[in-house]
């Protein structure tokens, strides 16, 4: 709490500033002279923190030698350090004018990033196992893929019937478009596979459901005439 | 070939580089670093590039582009940063110019103790302490970080820095510091 505090509290050198500009005067050893009781009056009332101190007294005992060789006319000791004062406070001037360009930029929201540490993920190193070549992973690719092929076949036979079933509808329909009347021993036949029986009886039922045949069956397993709707 | 390793090698180490570091790993001199560094940021420190190259006390590294400054802190959801204090402005202002700079310097010009200032900054990484051979005692400077937040990737780009960082008239006045450093 402390701390913050003197961090907060007007340095000498800032009070000083304030005391010239705020009688709108240069800085020079007339014009510290000029402000010599007001600074000594302000540090009496607001006493600087502890730490402090001693710079606000220092910049005092500067002051009135400052002022006392202006007010004696001829100064027995030449000092250098008493003519330091009014450099050293222009430098800070000159400081203190100098952070209003960086307060800005600071509060300007023009930061800038830097490309952030990645998350640390340990990603396992990559074993590769003893015995392995190019040819061997070669051959293990050619296993999967014959382990696949069944796969593969039934899916090529999946597609060959649903072409089927196409073809045959369009074979019934237009043969009964020019027959009126069949029987599904005349598409089947006899020589036929199985698969191609269940191919047409699928395209016989899907032309039921579109009604463009009548089917009729006069008992379990025999023949099913197929009429034409008309 | 040696600047395309260098720029290769800050992209992927993704944290300030040193130049010294750099010089040691290529077992080359001091000039051939710099004058790769200096084509790298030739190339990159311009409006077009979203990448730029900061430097600091010796340290490179990439950071993105000043103007892209708003989207990419709204992008990446960054907390806004708190404000200085007056203290710390003017603290930060004379490393920023001066560094490295001594303590006895800096309280030269501000005319007060900043000890506690220092250490405050120090702790919110604004500025670095590194030990000064030939002055045998510590030094201050600012820390890239806090060049982050300024958006600037080199202390030039401050107005006047020249005239302030070798200021003949301000090293004369530097030199009338007779105390020992206030403890």
């Amino acid at each position: 709490m402390f701390e913050i505090q003197s961090e907060q509290f007007t340095g000498p050198l800032e009070l000083l500033l304030e005391l010239i500009e705020a009688e709108s005067l240069s800085i020079s050893e007339v014009s510290l002279a000029h402000v010599t009781e007001s600074y000594l009056e302000h540090i009496e009332k607001n006493e600087p923190p502890p730490d402090e101190l001693a710079d606000f007294l220092i910049v005092a005992t500067r002051l009135l030698l400052i002022k006392s060789r202006l007010l004696l006319p001829d100064p027995i000791v030449e000092d250098e350090d008493t003519s330091d004062l009014a450099a050293q406070l222009k430098m800070y001037k000159a400081f203190v004018e100098l952070s209003a360009h960086l307060e800005k930029q600071f509060n300007a929201k023009v930061e800038l990033f830097p490309r952030e540490k990645p998350e640390a993920i340990k990603i396992l190193e990559l074993v590769i196992p003893e015995g392995v070549s190019t040819t061997s992973l070669r051959e293990s690719f050619a296993k999967m893929l014959k382990n696949l092929e069944p796969f593969f076949n039934l899916k090529q036979v999946a597609l060959e019937r649903v072409v089927s079933v196409k073809e045959r509808f369009d074979e019934i329909r237009n043969a009964i478009m020019e027959r009126a009347r069949f029987t599904f021993r005349d598409i089947v036949g006899t020589g036929r596979s199985k698969v191609d029986t269940v191919i047409s009886f699928l395209a016989l039922l899907e032309l039921v459901k579109q009604r463009v045949v009548h089917v009729a069956q006069s008992d379990a397993f025999h023949d099913i005439d197929i009429h034409r709707v008309d | 070939m040696l600047t395309t390793n260098i720029e290769s090698i800050l992209f992927a180490a993704a944290k300030p580089i040193s130049l010294d570091q750099l010089k040691k790993y290529f077992d080359t001199s001091a000039e051939t670093i710099a004058e790769a560094v200096e084509d790298i940021r030739t190339r990159y420190n311009r409006g077009t590039s979203g990448i730029h190259l900061l430097e600091q006390e010796g340290k490179v590294q990439f950071v993105t582009n000043p103007d892209a400054s708003e989207d990419v802190t709204s992008f990446l959801k960054k907390d806004a940063t708190s404000l200085l204090t007056k203290p710390s402005l003017e603290t930060l202002t004379v490393i920023a110019y001066r560094g490295p700079v001594t303590r006895p310097e800096l309280e030269q010009i501000r005319g007060v103790n900043c000890g506690i200032i220092l250490r405050n900054l120090l702790i919110r990484g604004f500025i670095e302490e590194t030990q000064d051979r030939v002055r045998l005692q510590p030094v201050y400077s600012v820390s890239i970080d806090f060049m982050r937040k300024l958006g600037l990737t080199h202390l030039e780009e401050l107005p006047e820095y020249e005239s302030f960082h070798t200021n003949a008239s301000i090293d004369e006045l530097l030199k009338t510091t007779p105390e020992e450093p206030v403890v």
